[in-house]
């Protein structure tokens, strides 16, 4: 049976300014699917995020306390918050760009921290609504606004920077695999402690198109066919993982074995585009 | 903050230290969305890095108090010295046009009396305020009076009306917080009066600037806060304000002594500005001297509203403006 | 009666606390007082000073223009202070680092601080309490009791006896140069 999350969306608002294909439209989905599997009490929800795209994804869809903040420095009001009251549910929604890039300290700092939120990254590789510009999560080689050479600077893997910040919770999925992309920010909120969910979210319009992706289609077998569970990357010597979205859930117990936390290789992006 | 981070928790209160400065006003921001009364404090560079979620918390009209303890800069400065010269940038140091609320203690009596002071406004209007104190303020040691009982404003946290208008120019709207039910949309980006984004209506961004503004222009009786000493026949008038004033008050009474007529306009309030209590010398004083730890930020504003002589002394070395040396200034003006 | 209290040194010496309990010291013995202080960014080894202003007036001006008593463990802060000691003023330098001048109308007191905290205590960590207590000892500021209950309320407890002791000694140091 099919559920309406029409309930979960604020009443005024008619469309998102998502671009078509554009992959925060499935992780909209996916946070209220977990939202509403979770019964979380929604006087008691808070989402906050930066700006950029993926900021757009709580603010102002969903109709829950929403605070809309400036760019890269959502986890901190999200602290802030939190601490303040502890009652509330505080769910982060950003981009990659924002989290990591201008929000990267505070995004560390209260993994270290363990405040109890939830962060959603919705990874685009590029910074969008700006202007197609190269972040820390652009593959090396990618074309963007500002590397228009292919960007010559290797990426964070979000999941060994957030996991080794001190995160309770830490899981990567595409938004090409809906279930356990929701099975996993499910978790991330029931995780008491700081929980990471790093989503790969397509960009037809500025990635997709400066890299030579003309069909949505293509962009979107592109993440399909970089996907590799973390199960199957632990079996695999480091040179088969570069560039491979290495999914799965990890938790500081990795950290303590010191193997299979995440590919080796520049980051969740393609090779040479 | 070493004294919150001990005192605060035992109050009921919550004390984290955040990563940076902008860490700790974007945090305070995000805590006073949920009802609680926050504040930062911080002094010099500290201060230029909080300026952007200032910008943040006029605009969504969020109630939070910060004090900066002004030191010699510019940039790292005189880490330790006293400086001034922060007064323009509370006012302006965020992009685009705002209003907001300074207040200027002189002794650990105010620092405690002007705290009280200005989260009490802070909630009344929606807004943050600042008290700029300064090093010689902040590491001052005095006997204060601490009081058993305290006014406090409590916030307006009615529910069902826009959180972000009011139809009365300057009117000041409910704020009910995260968790009351309100499924409150906040926002950084310019806003209709329920918190929808309006970001191409010019009007609807004229107007909410304009609303923003005047719920501080248009209190500003109740706001400005002056002292008068000595003024009834003063032919010089002193204009000081900070610890600056105590020193002007002290060099007021020794000139008072040598025959001068002198007096001291003491500026309690740095913004807004006290334009009506400055422009009211003109026709009895024949001149203001405004020394101040800056190259004149508020000689300036006091230029605009005094028709005489305004004669501004700026030191910026990292010292307190010496007794004697307001004495002789003055002596060398009158 | 106003008085006025400079004490100046380097970083690490305990210039700050002296002053500080002076200044607490005073409130609990009902007077006003107003303190500051002046130091460096480095925690240890640069200039600094500490004024305290008591007075049985509310003090209008809580800075120093001038000092009755300067109580100094440093040469420096010796020259740097000394112009504006009153006239009649009193002066105590600790004599493990400062050499006093001859007497000018103004009253130098060379005083074994820093050698004494070593002798007595193992350690130079007192000696910024035995020069407070010279200066206690010397000149007529406050009851002793109050000082004690200040240093009770300002120095950890483990550290009350050492403390207490070395206010003593400083003390004793003081009346003697009050003889002169």
């Amino acid at each position: 049976m099919t559920r309406s999350f029409e309930q979960y969306l604020r009443p005024g608002v008619k469309a998102t300014a998502f671009c078509p294909g554009c992959g925060h439209g499935i992780l909209l989905h996916g946070i209220l699917r977990a939202v509403d599997e979770l019964g979380l009490d929604r006087e008691k929800l808070l989402f906050v995020s930066g700006i950029g795209c993926a900021a757009w994804i709580p603010s102002p869809h969903i109709l829950a306390d929403t605070l809309h903040t400036l760019h890269g420095r959502a986890v901190a009001y999200a602290t802030g918050a939190k601490l303040a009251n502890p009652a509330l549910t505080v769910i982060v929604v950003s981009g990659d760009g924002d989290l990591v890039s201008i929000g990267g300290n505070h995004l560390v700092h209260a993994a270290r921290r363990g405040v109890d939120l939830t962060v959603i990254c919705a990874n685009n590789e590029i910074y969008g609504m700006t202007g197609g510009q190269a972040g820390p999560t652009t593959p090396v080689g990618a074309i963007s606004a500002t590397t228009p050479r292919g960007n010559p600077y290797p990426t964070f893997d979000l999941v060994k920077l957030v996991l080794g910040a001190g995160a309770a919770y830490v899981a990567r999925y595409p938004v090409t695999q809906p279930r356990p992309m929701t099975d996993a920010i499910k978790k991330a909120i029931r995780t008491p402690g700081f929980a990471f969910v790093d989503v790969a979210s397509p960009c037809p319009t500025q990635f997709g198109r400066r890299n030579r992706f003309e069909d949505v289609g293509a962009l979107y077998d592109r993440t399909h066919d970089l996907v590799m569970p973390r199960e199957e990357a632990a079996m695999r010597p480091p040179s088969e993982l570069a560039g491979r979205l290495v999914v799965g859930e990890w938790t500081p117990e990795d950290l303590r074995l010191g193997a299979g936390i995440a590919h080796d290789g520049p980051g969740p992006g393609g090779p040479p585009c | 903050m070493e004294t919150l981070a001990e005192l605060l928790p035992r109050a009921g209160g919550v004390f984290v230290q955040m990563e940076d400065e902008i860490a700790s006003i974007s945090a305070v921001i995000g805590a006073s969305w949920t009802g609680a009364k926050a504040m930062t404090a911080t002094s010099g560079p500290g201060f230029s890095l909080m300026m952007e979620a200032l910008g943040y918390a006029v605009f969504t009209e969020t109630p939070c108090v910060i004090v900066d303890v002004q030191r010699a800069g510019p940039c790292t400065g005189q880490a330790t010295r006293v400086g001034g010269g922060d007064v323009m940038q509370c006012k302006w140091g965020m992009h685009g046009d705002v209003e907001i609320v300074a207040l200027s203690p002189w002794s650990v009596q105010e620092m405690y009396d002007l705290s009280v002071r200005a989260f009490n406004i802070a909630e009344r209007l929606r807004l943050p305020v600042f008290l700029m104190a300064d090093e010689a303020v902040g590491h001052l040691h005095e006997t204060a009076e601490f009081h058993e009982r305290i006014a406090v404003e409590q916030r307006d946290r009615r529910k069902g009306l826009p959180p972000f208008g009011h139809p009365d120019p300057g009117g000041v709207p409910p704020m009910p917080c995260f968790g009351d039910g309100e499924n409150l949309l906040v926002t950084g980006s310019t806003h209709d009066d329920r918190g929808y984004r309006k970001v191409e209506e010019p009007q609807v961004h004229a107007r909410l600037v304009e609303r923003l503004r005047q719920k501080v222009l248009l209190r500003r009786d109740e706001l400005v806060d002056v002292e008068r000493h000595m003024l009834d026949d003063a032919e010089t008038v002193i204009v000081a304000y900070g610890f600056t004033a105590r020193g002007a008050l002290a060099a007021a009474r020794e000139l008072r002594g040598r025959g001068r007529k002198v007096g001291l306009l003491r500026l309690r309030t740095l913004w807004p500005f006290a334009d009506k209590e400055v422009a009211a010398l003109d026709g009895r004083a024949r001149r203001v001297f405004v020394p101040e730890m800056n190259h004149g930020q508020v000689a300036g504003e006091v230029r605009k509203h005094f028709r005489g002589d305004v004669v501004g002394y700026g030191q910026t070395d990292g010292e307190v403006i010496p007794v004697a040396t307001i004495v002789r200034e003055v002596e060398r003006i009158s | 009666m106003l008085t006025r209290v400079r004490f100046g040194g380097l970083g690490g010496q305990g210039i700050v606390l002296a002053g500080s309990i002076l200044g607490e010291a005073a409130t609990l013995a009902g007077l006003n007082a107003a303190g500051s202080n002046s130091y460096g960014a480095a925690a240890r080894g640069t200039a600094c000073r500490s004024d305290v202003v008591l007075s049985d007036e509310p003090i209008d001006y809580p800075h120093l223009a001038a000092a009755d008593v300067l109580a100094v463990m440093s040469q420096a802060a010796l020259e740097k202070y000394l112009p504006i000691v009153t006239p009649n003023g009193i002066v105590f330098v600790d004599d493990f680092s400062v050499k006093a001048p001859a007497d000018d109308g103004r009253s130098f007191h060379s005083v074994p601080a820093t050698a004494t905290a070593v002798r007595e205590f193992g350690g130079r960590q007192s000696a910024n309490i035995i020069l407070l207590g010279v200066v206690l000892g010397a000149v007529d500021i406050i009851p002793l009791e109050a000082v004690r209950d200040a240093i009770r309320a300002t120095v950890r407890e483990r550290f009350h006896a050492a403390n207490l002791r070395a206010l003593e000694l400083g003390v004793e140091f003081g009346r003697a140069a009050r003889r002169f």
